[in-house]
């Protein structure tokens, strides 16, 4: 009885460190952090830019297996530019797909600019990513061409 | 250079003397019945309930703003309409938004977000909606700005500063007087009435001197009127105020002349609901991550630990079993 005890208790041992081990090896094969909806390039520095009205287009991905949305990208001005979603409102981005989210930029005079501002998206719940773009006006044609 | 602004603080020879100052004309401090009066103007306002605010500037043809004001001690909501379009700000403990409804659209956009507010006054979405004034009509006194950036603190906040001291007081009759006070590069008079716990009915404050450049502004109350409250937590409503705030120099038409009306005021609880985006068809924010578990790993090595240590255990016990004594 005594030696059926001890074999069995044996035996647990082993199988639980083989169980230890399995586990272990699955936790690391596992990605640390789980993919997120993401903005490519949020803050971007666009050099030499030309003064007046133009298109940025900031690309929401989604990596995850769940349906994600812009809910929306916040309008506004900063230090001598104004940024403008041409679409208000929730753009859907579907599980492994991504979006373009096109804004317009509006640099007012050739000098320095800067804006920051918030875009909302929906990945699982509300999460706020940061936006910010700046540059250095340039009368329109001595810039590097429009984005 | 007129104006005067009144103050209703308790008998002024007595309120406003500060224990340690022994000079006549030196700075005075409110006495502990004037700051508990601007106190209890302060809490009235943040009891909870709901009540309505058309704010028209004056010598302008727009139509007034229609809000709709919901308390809470610790939130608050503002319903505007203007012409067709609809906004909210709300502010909750543990975040604020701005959303906006536009004629012939579905749904509400977000047009802002902040998580949970440092303290709980003003955020800056609300100081951008600047519709701050319009939920503590008892307490606010009107500036321009403020060095911490808020438009519309109230007396009692900015009485517990350490920048803030009554710098003289004067009777002007019956149960009025006439404070002077320094704040923060801001000097103001008040016109206070003793008989309405010390309700400040006119104030004027200058301000923007106080560093090189800046632009000196003035923010006047002429008036602001109130009525019997229900109980002894709110002893007064406000009904009306009118404002007027520009840069000193400006010619009058370039000033910004506001009349609010205060109405409809009811003690009817309002929803939690309404305080939350999901009220509105927009998403919750992502909650805070769970504390980092014991990996599963660690359970099955001190099993396995156990096992294998109750195995040599009970192997050591059969040996001295069948060993002979």
């Amino acid at each position: 009885m005594m030696r059926f005890l001890v074999v069995c208790a044996a035996l647990a041992s082993l199988g639980l460190f083989g169980w230890a081990a399995y586990s272990y090896e699955r936790d690391r094969s596992r990605p640390a952090v789980p993919p997120v909806v993401a903005v490519e390039q949020p803050e971007r520095d666009l050099g030499d830019y030309p003064v007046g009205t133009s298109q940025i287009v900031f690309r929401v991905t989604n990596p995850t297996d769940h349906a994600a949305e812009v809910v929306n990208t916040q309008a506004g001005c900063g230090i001598g530019c104004c940024l403008k979603p041409t679409a208000a409102g929730r753009i859907a981005v579907p599980p492994g797909g991504h979006t373009d989210v096109v804004c317009e930029v509006t640099v007012i005079e050739p000098k320095e600019f800067e804006y920051t501002g918030d875009m909302y998206l929906n990945d699982n719940g509300l999460r706020v990513v940061k936006l910010a773009i700046r540059g250095r006006g340039v009368a329109a044609g001595a810039g590097p061409p429009q984005p | 250079m007129r104006l005067l602004v009144v103050t209703a603080l308790a008998s002024v020879a007595g309120v406003f003397s500060s224990p340690g100052s022994a000079r006549a004309d030196g700075p005075h401090i409110p006495t502990e019945e004037v700051l508990n009066n601007w106190k209890r103007l302060d809490d009235a306002d943040r009891v909870s309930r709901h009540y309505h605010v058309a704010r028209s500037a004056l010598h302008s043809k727009s139509p007034p703003l229609q809000v709709t004001v919901c308390i809470r001690p610790d939130r608050w909501l503002y319903k505007t309409k203007y012409q067709e379009t609809a906004a909210n700000f709300c502010r909750c403990p543990s975040y604020s938004f701005l959303i906006w409804q536009e004629p012939n659209k579905p749904g509400w956009v977000l047009r802002g977000f902040e998580g949970p507010p440092a303290d709980t006054t003003q955020t800056s979405l609300e100081e951008a909606t600047k519709l701050s004034p319009l939920r503590r009509p008892l307490g606010t006194l009107f500036t321009v700005a403020h060095n911490d950036g808020k438009q519309a603190p109230t007396l009692y906040e900015i009485s517990q500063s350490p920048t803030f001291r009554v710098t003289r007081v004067t009777p002007k009759g019956g149960a009025l007087d006439q404070v002077e006070f320094e704040y923060a590069g801001t000097t103001g008079v008040l016109l206070t009435d003793r008989s309405r716990s010390s309700l400040v009915i006119q104030s004027s404050v200058r301000g923007g001197t106080n560093t090189p450049g800046s632009i000196p502004w003035f923010a006047d109350m002429k008036r602001r009127e109130v009525e019997p409250g229900p109980d002894g937590r709110t002893p007064f409503r406000c009904r009306l105020i009118e404002v007027i705030v520009g840069n000193i120099g400006d010619p009058p038409d370039q000033h910004n002349h506001k009349l609010y009306e205060f109405t409809d005021y009811s003690d009817a609880p309002v929803p939690d609901e309404v305080f939350t985006l999901s009220h509105y068809g927009l998403p919750e924010p992502v909650g805070v991550a769970a504390p980092k578990r014991v990996p599963n790993t660690v359970w099955f090595l001190l099993a396995a630990a156990g096992c294998g240590v109750a195995a040599a255990g009970l192997r050591y016990a059969a040996r001295r079993r069948s060993s002979p004594a």
